[in-house]
């Protein structure tokens, strides 16, 4: 009988299927299935100790210490120091809010205005990063693009920043990583230019060509996928490294699999993110509906399965087993990214000034008399308590090294407020992450199965 | 708005028998899918996804807190820390970036793995 009693840490007890649970403590990288008779034990030794486990639970106890899930040890947690200061070695610049497609789902409802980003702003910020990387010792700095709009629709100061970019690497002796988000609606010029001088860019292409053209219409209304498919042929032809970026509607969440075969036999892509799309922006005109949680978690189960088949990482934000963070995104602290006004936002999807959540997410602005951005340190103190740790709502969950509390913007447009009152998204990362965990225990019990 | 969710182990009633507990599985270690992210947080030891020879610290997110373990060499340039002579050998896991880094602190220099973050 062990005398001493365990550390319980994070240690999560999560009902599985008829009489079997789940004991994850996911800082430990430990789980382990039992029985209802077996949950009661631990879930009776953790909270009164060792002393209320009978002669029939010790055993269990005692292989449960042995494999490190009671062990009393420390844990640690993926958190921030407390003395994190706020240095940027990346930024994302958002050049334009223009673009050429009128995706039905598009969060930022793009195309609706027409900023472009001055080049002393882009400017700046790359200074900014650059400068940080020297200050912390860091061999690179990092710039990327996304939208807002299409960045390469601003191709002329996309180009630019590219070049200062580069001249700033080779002035500092730093490396430069180059990364952008695009709808691959691109010209030959472009292609070539991003091939030969980024490190690799993240394509949106929901699928085979009538999803695509359906879901991500040009702003004539004509389909997009040609354009798309040239672009990846000619990515695939040099050896340039993208990934495909698929959102999933009500209309498309049935063919999930479908998308995975087919951007697989087409474009041989090795990544392959699926996102549910989110009721917003433009959604509310042309009515596009987010999937029901149930049909994704069962969609991207098949999706994933077939990745694995044919050896296509198929990953959704939500669930990630394989990552232990305590912020979903760089929102809660030190995400970088320019708006075209010359806003600073840790978020990606909060994209307008007169977005109620810009109070949240937007810490900073370009500053034209002085050249420089200026932050406001506030601000960039309360984004950094919204990591995981210091969500209340997120304090009990299995999931909460995983999801680290769902994207904060969509958390945030829900409650209306900086509050976290949970994701609409929960059920689903919880549904899919429990979903991951089964497979592992499932995959360690096979051979035992086998032998009987 | 969402129920807020309690998996901890909840205190049980003393009614119900603890007949026959079993353990199915167990699944840790190296079975186990490794971190990815803000791995420098952990042991400078066997740094999860990250196996720069010798291997010091694993800065991801973009902080680092270098280890100094290695011989003191000159004090480098601000803008310019000494190239890592360990060129491979770093993995993040569910990440395309990772390279091995090296880093000065007093005179110091350590190499480690340098994850960047997904968004």
């Amino acid at each position: 009988m062990p005398s001493q009693p365990a550390t319980p840490g994070d240690l999560f007890v999560v009902k599985s299927r008829e009489d079997r649970y789940v004991l994850y403590a996911p800082l430990r990288r430990t789980v382990a299935a039992v029985n209802g008779a077996a949950a009661r034990v631990v879930s009776r030794y953790v909270t009164e100790g060792p002393a209320s486990v009978g002669p029939a639970g010790a055993p269990l106890i005692e292989a449960l210490e042995a494999q490190g899930l009671l062990a009393a040890q420390t844990e640690q947690a993926p958190v921030f120091p407390a003395d994190y200061a706020f240095n940027p070695i990346e930024v994302t610049l958002f050049p334009t809010s223009r673009c050429n497609l009128r995706c039905r789902y598009c969060y930022a409802d793009a195309g609706r205005r027409s900023i472009e980003m001055p080049w002393e702003v882009a400017r700046a910020a790359i200074d900014l990063v650059v400068t940080n990387a020297g200050r912390l010792g860091s061999r690179k700095f990092t710039v990327g693009f996304h939208g807002g709009g299409e960045p390469t629709m601003a191709w002329g100061l996309m180009r630019q920043a590219a070049e200062y970019a580069h001249q700033r690497s080779e002035e500092t002796g730093l490396d430069v990583e180059l990364f952008s988000a695009t709808n691959g609606l691109l010209n030959k010029e472009q292609r070539e230019y991003i091939a030969a001088r980024f490190s690799s860019v993240t394509v949106s292409l929901d699928g085979p060509p009538d999803v695509q053209n359906f879901n991500r219409p040009t702003a004539s209304g004509a389909g997009s996928f040609e354009g798309v498919r040239q672009t990846l042929e000619y990515f695939n032809e040099v050896r340039f490294p993208f990934w495909i970026r698929a959102t999933v509607t009500a209309s498309t969440v049935h063919r999930m699999e479908e998308a995975v075969e087919y951007l697989h036999a087409q474009f041989a892509v090795g990544e392959l993110h699926m996102e549910p799309a989110w009721q917003c922006g433009r959604c509310a005109t042309t009515g596009e509906e987010a999937p029901a949680h149930q049909d994704f978690a069962r969609n991207f189960g098949r999706a994933r399965a077939a990745g694995r088949r044919l050896g296509v990482n198929v990953r959704y934000s939500g669930s990630r087993l394989d990552v232990l963070t305590s912020k979903f995104c760089a929102a809660p602290g030190d995400g970088f990214s320019v708006l075209p006004e010359g806003v600073a936002t840790s978020c990606f999807e909060v994209t307008e000034p007169d977005d109620p959540r810009a109070a949240i997410f937007h810490y900073g602005r370009f500053d034209p008399q002085t050249g420089g951005f200026a932050f406001d340190d506030e601000r960039v103190r309360a984004l950094r308590g919204l990591s995981v740790e210091h969500l209340p709502f997120c304090g009990d969950c299995f999931c909460k090294w995983h999801c680290a509390g769902d994207c904060l913007a969509k958390v945030f447009g829900d409650s209306g407020s900086a509050e976290h009152r949970g994701s609409r998204r929960c059920e689903l990362n919880r549904a899919l992450t429990l979903g991951a965990i089964e497979e592992l225990l499932d995959a360690a019990e096979q051979p035992r199965e086998g032998r009987n | 708005m969402q129920d807020k969710p309690n998996d901890r182990p909840q205190a049980q009633d003393t009614g119900q028998a603890d007949v026959d507990p079993k353990l199915y599985a167990v699944v840790n270690g190296e079975k186990f899918p490794r971190p990815a992210l803000e791995t420098m947080f952990a042991e400078p030891e066997g740094v999860a996804g990250c196996s720069c020879n010798p291997v010091v610290y694993c800065a991801c997110n973009k902080v680092r807190t270098p280890v100094e373990i290695t011989t003191p060499t000159p004090t480098p340039t601000p803008t310019a820390p000494p190239r890592s002579t360990f060129s491979g050998g770093c993995s993040c896991v569910g990440h395309t970036s990772c390279s091995c880094e090296g880093n000065s602190s007093g005179g110091v220099v350590t190499y480690g793995c340098q994850c960047a973050p997904v968004h």
